[in-house]
């Protein structure tokens, strides 16, 4: 449906999409991921024809926006990253101004609004809307013209979890129209739990993309030992691979309980020096690659095989003579393959 | 808290001197401003004040003078019969004579007096009466007409010819007073008023939005876009021009003395001409601040020149010409001549032609320069 082909776009000194290329297929629900500055926005904005690249080329349906705009915009379905009514209109005489835009009758903006929850705020001046109802209105003028194309710029940033948890029900209740869906967000969760296709964008360029299996299975390990351990006073020894560690600034981390902040040493290969997590606990048989948390002694150990894996972990824990604050295992998520492919959290 | 302050009056002050567009607009803009009208109401801050000096029928215009010089004591030399400024403002060294100085007098018959009260050309008619006094003819609650009688006055005090002898006539006559000249002022200022800040600003301010860009992302007609704030912006004009006719209709007597279609065609082509203006200057901004200098750089001077609340003949001569091609001034006038004057097609044809062209071409230029993402 959708085919970019090798898109740039700068501004002034900022590349802030380079080179990038990705097909949409219909129906195909295709989340990108980033986090801020990633280039997210921008591949978005060319390919709802409100940018023009500076290089590249887009194509929806074969038809282009130099040469197809007016039909183009009849069969897509936006909502922009932020955009503000005007205050003292109603619901309901916002979306009958949109529809009278796509050539639209008025007589279904009722089920429109009640499928997106708003129609008891059918009345209600879009200035006394809260920040999730106002993104509800948004995406119900998204769905005025029953698009083939719904493209949605972070749609949930800043929604409660309740509001969020609600835009995804509806948003999956678009699947049987067939609708194509490209949505911009940086929920780790949201995109794993909408799309079947992950894009993941940093610094202008796409990093991976596939299914979250797909990516899981193409980028490292696939299971994790998160620990946290007491006792590990001992520095480890070592001159330290110091251009495989990479820092990650602190942040929160985003469901995958592995702390607030991390730092990544490829394995096999010698610790850094200021570890205070043993090697024979880091370099058991197996294991790929150990990201560090903030707090000493705790961290996340990337293993092929967890089975095989957490007996000798245990074995070598026991031997250094140390304790077990936490035990997690579990199987790697999108959270660790972005730190695993960029070297920081998404949401840093 | 100090070094708080210090820090956020510091940015603010930063934000300022870091957008040219509104240094110029803060910095800049007054003082052209200042300038422009310093020069245009001019003769080193002297405003001068026109008055008529009737002819009485069948006299010629040369007794007119004769009277005058008799009553000057000989300085009728200093008016100009033709009521040239230039010629009037280099005569005179007295006191009395600077006096006499600031009001152009224009010797002329009745009819063209009153003719020339209505277009606002003199404010004041000046006439001997049969007794041989003085008569003062004027609207009393025109300001610039009690200016002007007030410097004859005392001009003709310094010269022996005290307030004892001479009469005023307050006019009543539909069309000669000062509301009348107002009226449709107003309702020209109104028109670009509601094109500039209606359709200018609100442009601005959804653009401000991103609304404009989500509109944009619709197959929305983009010029029926552009076109509706020109329906909008008749249809509300319509509205507001209807309550303040029917105001001074029964208020103050105003009436409409020329022709109904030729003042609809008027009305309509300055609504074309005002949103053209705004489209085109709402084209491209986004920053309210900076469409808020452009909208104020249009609409002050047309309002303080365009003759709305006093006439532009009072400014130099080789103003007047540059004033009169101003839009405002063309719709004010038009409107004018035709409340006051019971004017037609015939003689506003050529500023609705002026005005509905200028709009249209802007209105286009604006639309192709507009800047909808």
């Amino acid at each position: 449906m959708i085919v970019v082909e090798n898109v740039s776009k700068s501004f002034k000194d900022v590349r802030a999409v380079q080179e990038v290329s990705l097909n949409v297929g219909g129906g195909e629900y295709v989340a990108l991921l980033g986090p801020n500055g990633a280039g997210k926005t921008t591949l978005v904005e060319m390919i709802e024809g409100l940018r023009t690249p500076d290089s590249g080329s887009i194509s929806i349906l074969g038809k282009t926006w130099k040469h197809d705009e007016r039909w183009l915009r009849g069969i897509m379905g936006i909502s922009l990253q932020e955009t503000r009514f005007i205050d003292k209109l109603t619901v309901r005489e916002i979306m009958d101004l949109f529809a009278g835009f796509y050539g639209r009758g008025t007589g279904e903006i009722p089920d429109i609004l009640e499928h997106i929850g708003l129609l008891e705020k059918s009345g209600s001046y879009s200035m006394n809307l809260s920040h999730g109802q106002r993104q509800k209105l948004a995406l119900g003028i998204a769905l005025i013209n029953h698009p083939q194309l719904l493209i949605l710029d972070e749609p949930t940033t800043g929604l409660d979890p309740n509001a969020r948890r609600e835009l995804w029900n509806i948003l999956g209740d678009l699947r049987s129209n067939g609708t194509s869906l490209i949505l911009t967000t940086h929920y780790m969760e949201e995109a794993e739990y909408l799309c079947e296709r992950i894009i993941i964008m940093n610094q202008g360029r796409i990093l991976a993309e596939g299914t979250l299996e797909d990516l899981l299975r193409m980028h490292g390990a696939r299971e994790i030992i998160s620990f946290a351990l007491e006792g590990c006073g001992k520095k480890s020894g070592g001159d330290g691979a110091a251009g495989a560690d990479r820092p990650v600034p602190p942040g929160k981390t985003s469901g995958t309980g592995a702390g607030v902040g991390a730092r990544k040493t490829a394995l096999p290969g010698k610790t850094d020096v200021n570890c205070d997590i043993p090697d024979s606990v880091a370099r058991i048989r197996g294991a790929l690659e150990l990201v560090r948390d903030d707090e000493p002694g705790s961290g996340q150990l990337y293993v092929n095989d967890i089975v095989s894996a957490l007996p000798l972990f245990l074995a070598a824990v026991e031997r250094e003579g140390l304790r077990l604050k936490r035990l997690e295992c579990r199987k790697m998520n999108l959270d660790d393959l972005f730190v695993s492919l960029t070297g920081r959290r998404l949401d840093a | 808290m100090l070094r708080n302050l210090r820090n956020l009056v510091s940015i603010q002050f930063k934000e300022f001197l870091r957008e040219p567009e509104i240094l110029f607009w803060s910095l800049v803009f007054p003082i052209v401003l200042s300038w422009l009208l310093g020069i245009a109401i001019g003769s080193g801050g002297k405003q001068m004040h026109n008055a008529a000096v009737v002819v009485p029928a069948g006299a010629p215009a040369d007794s007119v003078l004769t009277w005058i010089e008799s009553m000057t004591g000989g300085s009728a030399a200093r008016i100009d019969p033709a009521g040239r400024p230039g010629a009037a403002e280099k005569a005179g060294d007295g006191s009395e004579a600077r006096e006499l100085q600031r009001v152009r007098l224009h010797p002329l018959s009745r009819d063209e007096a009153l003719l020339a009260l209505k277009q606002g050309k003199v404010s004041l008619l000046m006439e001997r009466a049969p007794d041989g006094a003085l008569k003062y003819s004027f609207d009393p609650r025109s300001g610039e007409a009690g200016m002007t009688w007030m410097i004859l006055d005392r001009a003709m005090a310094g010269l022996g010819i005290e307030s004892e002898n001479s009469a005023i006539d307050v006019l009543k006559m539909t069309g000669t007073r000062y509301i009348d000249f107002l009226v449709p002022g107003l309702l020209a200022m109104n028109i670009m008023n509601s094109a500039m800040w209606g359709v200018g600003w609100s442009m601005i301010e959804i653009r401000m939005k991103k609304l404009l860009r989500r509109m944009a992302a619709t197959p929305m007609n983009k010029l029926l876009f552009l076109g509706s704030h020109f329906v909008t912006r008749v249809i509300i004009n319509i509205i507001e021009f209807a309550a303040l006719y029917i105001f001074v209709y029964f208020y103050f007597g105003v009436r409409i003395q020329g022709s109904i279609p030729a003042l609809l065609a008027v009305f309509i082509a300055g609504n074309l001409a005002f949103t053209g203006i705004a489209v085109m200057i709402s084209s491209r901004t986004a920053n309210s601040r900076v469409g808020n200098g452009l909208i104020n750089a249009v609409n002050m001077p047309m309002m303080l020149v365009s003759g709305i609340f006093f006439s532009y003949h009072n400014f130099p001569g080789w103003a007047v010409p540059i004033v009169r091609k101003l839009p405002l001034t063309m719709l004010a006038d038009s409107m004018r001549s035709i409340f006051n004057e019971g004017a037609g097609f015939a003689q506003v044809g050529l500023p609705v032609a002026v005005l509905t062209l200028m709009g249209l071409v802007l209105f286009y230029a604006g639309s192709k320069l507009f800047k909808w993402y």
